[in-house]
């Protein structure tokens, strides 16, 4: 954990994690970008809108027996509608994220953009084609422009609200998840990862949500349904 | 102000100014207006109209706002659309649940049928090529092998509440149906250029819907047979066919052992001269022992009758206290030469079992009576065999074991039948009664 203070207004900024290069003052909304020991601020990000979900920054969990906690949020939009991108500050110090999107959730790890993925990669895939990423067989199944609303906490990299970028999602066997971004027709991001069930990765310190009970109380309170879904 | 997490946002509707209600805040881009129908974009603050639905609102089973607990958490429904097949003749309804922690759920119903569906991503990537998956007729999913049932479209007649996608009043999806009942596996696609979404649903009966929703009216039952609808047989038939299985190797178990253990003793053999014509001729045969405990006897007549009859009327007596088994046995033999070429009908030989016949000593008393002419005589052998293997017991209850599992079996056809019937897919084996019906 390091502290700073934010260039544009002094308010105390905490960095929770070393490999955050970029956050947002929880005081006055500044992008700070951190090089080195020096900050720079970068504008103001602007207020997050209401949204139902039950994640926040301090919400903790475990995936596949490693901790994580959720350090910052990217509010990202596209041409119908938005989501969520949280940032996971974890054990292992892998740059992950947690995205949520129209309900469903993946946990989703930072690869390295070597030469051989470049040059792989150089174009775009095209809907429906399948593609290899680090030994693993995906197919193409989304293709969308978006870009950064706006952001809380802190980032891996300098965010920049309102730059276009194409996400290309991929589906795998079994859940698995990747994700190519293209800014300017360039390849900017590798992602790998998975869709989990909520409940799943075992959160702690989740948001109280208005009008819902808790999901385990819900959940002791109904265990006469004995069918089973597969999921 | 920022309003608690988890409330209902309201706005006015910017066409007529009623209340619209979003629950899904932030993820909800779509709300119908329950007064006008104008279908509003509320992916940003500028409250755009973009659509319209003409219908009137309608009175739905669960109506927008409602919750219930289904698979251990609870739902709101946020949004219903109702969408009709390629020919426009057969329209379904599919309810939009939420929970701000499992995310979104569908309540297909159809005909009365409910069914309960999530997206999924974890069929097979292959799966997502529309080519490839044009070709596809089965394929296996969590150790479930799913069959075709349908390739067909849907289109959005009606829309109302909210929804995470941009609900176009007539938009038109290409759709597919597998089926592993009680689960189904659906495609749908807007055009092969486009996101293809898979989900996965399980059949829910009418009752749990009404309990799940707390519902003051309960829902009508289904008339017909839903794709995915669990066939009534399949609770038991695993376990009947387990107790055939079982009953069988028991029944064939004890055949082979009275098999093994029959006595098959011979205690009276001998052949007799009938004289036709003497009609009060009663043939009694030496005494003979029955020893070793109650036991049955077979008698047998062989005769070599020719274009004659023979019919024998046998009494095993019992010495001391004259207790009489009677026996009734008949051969007969006819042979000729028609246009066809020869033929022959009848049995020489015949016989029958007298069950439980106790230890003693016995006669046979045998009359007889035949078309012979009068003054001809023929020859018949008898013969008395204690403890013999009685198969009659066997195929009787062979017949009585089978008939349960084939009662459960015809069930079972009959309704896969029903079932297929509304599918263009059919296996082969449900497609002849089909074509009768």
């Amino acid at each position: 954990m390091q502290k700073y203070l934010c260039p544009s207004c002094g308010g105390e900024i905490v960095f929770q994690s070393n490999i955050s290069a970029s956050c947002v003052c929880s005081y006055c909304s500044s992008l700070i970008v951190r090089q080195d020991m020096n900050l720079e601020s970068l504008g103001k990000a602007a207020e997050l809108p209401q949204d139902i979900s039950p994640l926040q920054i301090g919400t903790t969990g475990i995936y596949r027996g490693v901790n994580f906690g959720i350090i910052g949020r990217l509010r990202v939009g596209w041409e119908e509608g938005a989501w969520n991108e949280w940032f996971l500050y974890t054990d292992k110090g892998e740059k992950a994220w947690l995205a949520e999107a129209q309900g469903d959730l993946a946990v989703i790890f930072e690869q390295e953009i070597n030469e051989q993925a470049l040059q792989a990669f150089a174009k775009a895939p095209l809907l429906g084609v399948g593609v290899t990423i680090a030994n693993e067989f995906y197919m193409v199944c989304d293709i969308k422009s978006s870009a950064v609303i706006t952001a809380e906490g802190e980032f891996p990299r300098a965010i920049s609200v309102g730059r276009k970028s194409k996400n290309i999602d991929l589906i795998g066997r079994d859940n698995k998840f990747a994700g190519l971004e293209y800014e300017d027709d360039k390849l900017v991001g590798i992602f790998t990862g998975e869709y989990v069930e909520f409940d799943s990765l075992k959160f702690k310190n989740l948001r109280d949500l208005d009008g819902w009970k808790i999901p385990r109380i819900a959940a002791k309170q109904e265990n006469k349904t004995e069918k089973k879904t597969p999921w | 102000m920022v309003a608690a997490p988890g409330s209902v946002k309201t706005f006015s509707c910017p066409n007529c100014s009623g209340t619209i209600e979003i629950r899904a805040v932030g993820i909800s881009i779509t709300a119908i207006c329950g007064s006008c129908g104008s279908i509003i974009d509320t992916g940003n603050t500028n409250l755009q109209i973009i659509g319209q639905v003409k219908a009137k609102a309608r009175n739905l089973n669960l109506p927008i706002g409602s919750r219930g607990v289904l698979f251990n958490h609870e739902w709101e429904v946020i949004g219903f659309t109702e969408n009709c097949d390629a020919s426009e003749h057969y329209y379904w309804g599919e309810y939009l649940l939420f929970n701000p922690w499992q995310g979104f759920r569908f309540l297909v119903e159809s005909d009365e049928h409910w069914s309960f569906i999530k997206t999924i991503r974890d069929v097979e990537p292959r799966l997502y090529n529309t080519e490839y998956f044009l070709g596809t007729q089965e394929f296996e999913y969590q150790g479930e092998n799913y069959r075709i049932f349908l390739r067909d479209t849907a289109t959005v007649t009606y829309a109302l509440g909210e929804f995470y996608w941009r609900v176009k009043i007539g938009e038109r999806n290409n759709v597919a149906d597998f089926i592993a009942p009680p689960y189904i596996l659906s495609r749908q696609q807007y055009d092969e250029f486009s996101e293809v979404i898979w989900s996965h649903g399980v059949y829910i009966e009418p009752e749990e819907i009404s309990d799940a929703f707390n519902l003051k009216k309960s829902l009508s039952s289904p008339y017909s047979i839903a794709p995915n609808q669990p066939s009534p047989t399949k609770p038991y038939a695993k376990n009947i066919s387990y107790i055939f299985a079982g009953l069988f190797v028991l029944l064939f178990l004890l055949q082979s052992y009275l098999q093994s253990n029959a006595v098959n003793q011979v205690v009276f053999q001998q052949k007799i001269q009938m004289n036709a014509g003497n009609k009060d001729q009663i043939f009694t045969s030496e005494p003979f022992e029955l020893k070793g405990g109650k036991s049955n006897v077979e008698l047998s007549i062989y005769s070599e009758v020719y274009n004659h009859w023979l019919e024998t009327d046998i009494s095993l007596v019992k010495q001391d206290d004259l207790q009489t088994f009677e026996n009734i046995q008949s051969t007969e033999y006819y042979t000729g030469v028609d246009s066809d070429g020869s033929w022959s009908e009848g049995n020489k030989g015949s016989s029958n079992i007298i069950s439980a016949v106790p230890d003693g000593t016995y006669r046979l008393l045998i009359s007889t009576n035949s078309d012979y002419p009068s003054g001809q005589s023929t020859d018949f052998t008898v013969n008395a065999t204690r403890g013999v293997v009685m198969w009659s017991n066997f195929w009787l209850a062979l017949v009585l074991i089978i008939i349960l599992p084939l009662f459960v079996w015809l069930r079972s056809y009959m309704f896969e039948s029903n079932r297929w019937k509304n599918s263009d897919f059919s296996p082969d084996i449900y497609k002849s009664s089909q074509s009768d019906a």
